[in-house]
């Protein structure tokens, strides 16, 4: 406690968590750097979703904690957590109708509990969401009407407006298409530049991982297999170790940061061959 | 951060909040009255709007004066406490399933208390008992719901399909049962099936409006927190709702409504279903306004169910249960219809 250092406010310690009794994360350890953005990387059906589940205490564990600020996540009332911690899950349910400024408003939960009344902050927060995300022109609007690029800015705007410290977000850029992905991803970086706000993300791209991240952690098999920033850990070796798949990594001619290209992608997997495809 | 941003003092171009439309709401308010006035003016005996005044505030002679203070207001203030409950717990249900068809009717809750009435009319409990047996019945249905859906992180698709197995089983048991009651109580099986509000007195609607009085402000405390649930568990939790509690509380408060309703009345089907549609249309998705009006528009649609089935083929008088069943089928279909072309 008297390091220079602050403890870090979320971690998990000797988490287990599974699902009946198949065990996807088997006791791991992990501290999430504050004021960074961690993104989180791996396979299909590594635990990476579990995970930030975990840590969102969607799933309770089995054994071991996720600690916010040294005390075990799921035992605080859970909307004193929301006040730190913001989720945005992979997939949500859009009510027929609601307009996205009510949405967005319904961020603000956390702040007011079940009786408090709308106040001057809420607006400003809903406010500051909108504008955030760039959704302010479309705020009464259906979000059922709206393209699935919009939409997902829709539903990060929801949990800007709960203000958090923490964000926590699963897949937040799958469904969209390039220029979307930049812009939800510049987004999150801007927030942890600007407002400091720490990131957890999880994510499918590499070469987004790598340019957006501070801090990547990489896992197979529900373990954790490395973890750093981006220079280190996504290298050719660990990029085979985790996928599977051999490859380069070259600097990234924009930003430096790796970006990986798979060796003889053709030749090294099953693929069709003429004979096959004469057949088919 | 949040304490670094001066707070504006007045807000600008507010965020569209709850009321959508709040001459729909003022429409709905009006009307609920002037369809309760209506209701005591119309039955066997038309009286004119003077006379079923003067009978009201109790100016008018014995005849008049029975029939409207005797007869026809508890009748209708049965309707309207068994009407608004329906539609509250439809609310509720409905947004917690996070289906449109999600209602006590569709679900089991009202088949349970069906077969609770059924069971206890076979064993020839006093008449006075048989709300207690449907809303214990109602509640023994919810808690198997609960049950049935509570492990593995149910979605909405599972606890809709067990509610609508339940349902099923329920009424293979109430079918079971009417067919083994002795002829002398196959009458008061099939008259409380039918869902009537036929000589309904003040003890019925003293009983409907203590369960209205319980769970109708419960339901406007839970809410806010539904409104948040039925955008997903997971994004729920995110935003500090707890969920099995919620979930327990929002069933356990549709049941009580919902169980209220069919033990005094029957099952009277479709209200729970149609009366939070036609709210949501009216005055926008879950919140406050929208349970009032759901609970209003609920009590509408038995009033008029009531006096609808006792004036159309009058002298015979149909069951109000009947007359929301000729409704709502339609309205069922074309429901299901605009859902499968979304």
């Amino acid at each position: 406690m008297n390091d220079l250092q602050p403890d870090p406010r979320l971690r998990a310690d000797g988490l287990s968590v599974g699902y009946g009794r198949r065990m996807v994360l088997p006791a791991m350890g992990l501290t999430v750097p504050d004021g960074q953005i961690t993104a989180i990387v791996g396979p299909n059906g590594c635990g990476k979703s579990t995970l930030l589940r975990a840590l969102a205490r969607v799933l309770a564990p089995v054994s071991g904690a996720v600690l916010l600020d040294g005390e075990p996540i799921h035992q605080l009332p859970s909307r004193t957590v929301a006040r730190q911690v913001g989720l945005l899950p992979q997939s949500n349910v859009v009510p027929e109708q609601l307009t996205v400024a009510e949405l967005v408003a319904r961020g603000r939960y956390p702040h007011r509990g079940p009786f408090g009344r709308w106040t001057a902050q809420d607006q400003a927060a809903a406010e500051d969401a909108m504008h955030a995300t760039g959704v302010e022109e479309f705020r009464d609007r259906p979000v059922d009407e709206l393209s699935g690029g919009q939409r997902q800015r829709v539903w990060v705007a929801m949990v800007l407006a709960q203000e958090t410290p923490i964000l926590l977000l699963d897949e937040p850029t799958t469904y969209l298409d390039l220029a979307h992905r930049l812009e939800v991803l510049r987004l999150l970086r801007s927030l942890n530049d600007v407002r400091g706000v720490t990131v957890v993300m999880v994510l499918h791209d590499l070469d987004e991982a790598s340019r957006y991240a501070d801090h990547i952690v990489a896992m197979r098999e529900g373990q954790v297999v490395a973890e750093g920033p981006p220079r280190e850990v996504v290298t050719p070796d660990l990029v085979e170790q985790i996928f599977g798949v051999p490859c380069m990594t070259i600097p990234n001619p924009v930003t430096g940061s790796p970006l990986v290209v798979p060796l003889n992608p053709i030749h090294s997997g099953p693929a069709l061959t003429g004979a096959a495809r004469a057949a088919g | 951060m949040t304490d670094a941003r001066p707070a504006p003092v007045v807000a600008v171009r507010p965020v569209r909040l709850r009321m959508r439309r709040p001459g729909a709401v003022t429409v709905l308010a009006v009307a609920l009255p002037i369809g309760i006035f209506a209701a005591l003016m119309v039955g066997s005996s038309n009286l004119t709007m003077t006379d079923a005044l003067a009978a009201l505030v109790g100016h008018a002679d014995g005849s008049d004066a029975f029939v409207v203070r005797g007869l026809r207001l508890p009748r209708v203030v049965t309707a309207v406490a068994v009407g608004a409950a329906l539609g509250a717990s439809g609310v509720l249900l409905q947004g917690l399933l996070r289906n449109p068809l999600g209602s006590p009717d569709v679900m089991g809750v009202t088949a349970g208390a069906s077969l609770a009435a059924v069971i206890a009319i076979g064993a020839a409990v006093p008449p006075l008992l048989l709300p207690l047996a449907a809303a214990t019945g109602a509640g023994l249905a919810t808690a198997l719901l609960h049950l049935l859906t509570t492990r593995a992180g149910a979605g909405g698709t599972r606890i809709v399909l067990a509610g609508v197995g339940i349902h099923a089983a329920a009424y293979a048991a109430v079918t079971l049962v009417v067919a083994r009651l002795p002829m002398g109580r196959l009458g008061a099986a099939e008259v409380w099936l039918a869902g009537s509000l036929h000589a309904r007195n003040w003890t019925h609607a003293t009983a409907v409006l203590v369960g209205l009085a319980v769970g109708l402000p419960a339901a406007f405390l839970l809410v806010r927190r539904l409104s948040v649930l039925e955008l997903g568990d997971e994004l729920a939790v995110g935003a500090g709702v707890a969920l099995r509690r919620t979930r327990i509380q929002l069933l356990a408060v549709a049941a009580v409504l919902a169980g209220v309703a069919v033990a005094v009345a029957g099952p009277i089907g479709f209200v729970a279903l149609g009366a939070p549609h036609i709210a949501r249309r009216i005055v926008g998705p879950t919140s406050g306004v929208t349970l009032a009006a759901a609970a209003i528009i609920g009590a509408l649609l038995v009033v008029a169910a009531d006096v609808i089935g006792q004036r159309v083929f009058a002298p015979i008088a149909l069951p109000a249960g009947m007359v929301t069943a000729v409704i709502g089928a339609p309205y069922l279909l074309w429901l299901l219809h605009r859902w499968g072309r979304r």
